[in-house]
């Protein structure tokens, strides 16, 4: 009777093996190749909210593109993406459309590939960051991390 | 991966049809030989085999997908009911799901001992099921021939190649099985489906954790299930 109850046992098994086998782990849920995350304060150090603002960014070939349009939208930060196969980026800040009054922020950078998990493959991180800018509405820039390495943390904080 | 559970389910079913063939053959010559069941026992105590066999599942698993592998074991019998057993094999593999394209090979070990719990021939203690626990290893090479790279929202920033590289897993394994006679207490039939549990290994330069292992399979949350179905020869010293 005991050769019985194993030959369940067995049988179970072996259709544990069938329903498993059909399961698939292949979901991406990490997060990957983070954006450089902005974050704007006011002249006292509090978070402020900006009606408008419009970023053009600008690759090392001088390709020019606009990636941000926020208009009448009350925002106090920004992801942007960051190019992978180059070193700096270029980003030019309009507070509105028609004034024409920019200002300039370059980040520079080195990529590196970083594994991520096999259903996700290999994210790029940013490591040895830093930014200059001019100061024309920007009255000042603060770097907060020296890496980007996810999308939770603030990585510069611009002063209006 | 389609094709795995038919034929797992079909190697298991032919040999459960086998092991009740030979049920009431055995049965008889149970009843037959009681008397002797007693001095048999006292000669077990010093008589020791070692059986030693080839793996059939999974040369023919590779026939119908790029897994190719050749397993050998060898295990030895002091005591009837506890096995010491050792399995050498060398595989080759590739992963190509998701943007990827590796391949690996290699081979791989495993150590461990089998308990057989249910002996169904008193007279030569071979037949049975047994639960048994392995150690493995694996020392393997790996191609990164494509790997994903992908942007913040998930989309395929682009495809790179990495160099060759070697690395390593070590995992352990729960089977549980069954040998049985087919030919003159001479030539068995050993057959065990056995859960494998990934313990850890290198990464290597790359940074890739162990995606597809010689001897483990495609790893899956750590975890896979395994078959073999060998022909084991029995020499008794």
């Amino acid at each position: 009777m005991k050769i019985f109850g194993l030959i369940r046992i067995l049988f179970v098994f072996v259709g544990f093996i069938l329903f498993s086998s059909c399961q698939d782990d292949d979901i991406c849920v990490e997060s990957l190749s983070p954006r450089l995350t902005i974050v704007f304060l006011d002249s006292l150090g509090e978070k402020q909210m900006l009606d408008s603002i419009f970023v053009d960014v600008v690759d090392l070939s001088n390709n020019r593109i606009r990636i941000n349009t926020i208009d009448s939208a009350n925002v106090d930060s920004l992801q942007l993406n960051i190019p992978i196969q180059s070193t700096a980026v270029k980003y030019i800040f309009y507070r509105s459309t028609t004034t024409g009054i920019t200002d300039e922020i370059q980040l520079t950078y080195t990529p590196k590939m970083v594994f991520v998990s096999k259903a996700c493959g290999f994210a790029y991180n940013f490591y040895q960051t830093s930014y200059t800018t001019t100061n024309n509405l920007i009255t000042s820039i603060t770097q907060n991390t020296d890496a980007i390495e996810n999308e939770q943390e603030t990585n510069l904080f611009i002063i209006y | 991966m389609s094709k795995k559970p038919i034929f797992l389910l079909f190697t298991s079913l032919s040999f459960f049809l086998f092991f009740s063939q030979e049920k009431n053959v055995e049965e008889k010559s149970v009843k037959i030989n009681t008397k002797e069941l007693v001095k048999d026992k006292k000669s077990d105590k010093s008589k020791s085999d070692f059986f030693i066999g080839i793996d059939i599942f999974n040369p023919i698993y590779g026939l119908l997908t790029d897994k190719k592998g050749y397993e050998a074991r060898l295990s030895y019998q002091k005591k009837f009911n506890w096995a010491y057993v050792i399995e050498i094999g060398t595989e080759q593999n590739v992963y190509q799901q998701n943007s990827w394209d590796i391949g690996i090979k290699g081979p791989y070990v495993r150590l461990g001992v089998d308990k057989f719990l249910i002996v169904d021939d008193y007279t030569t203690k071979k037949n049975g099921f047994y639960v048994g626990l392995r150690a493995a290893f694996s020392r393997y090479n790996r191609n990164p021939r494509q790997v994903p790279i992908r942007a913040s929202d998930g989309s395929l920033l682009e495809l790179a190649t990495l160099p060759e590289e070697d690395v390593n897993a070590f995992w352990m394994e729960i089977p549980l099985g069954a040998r049985v006679d087919v030919y003159k207490n001479k030539l068995f039939i050993d057959f065990s489906v056995r859960p494998k549990i990934l313990l850890g290994g290198s990464t290597g330069e790359s940074g890739i954790e162990n995606i597809t292992i010689p001897g483990f399979g495609l790893e899956q949350s750590g975890l896979n299930f395994g078959a073999n179905w060998s022909l084991v020869y029995n020499l008794a010293l």
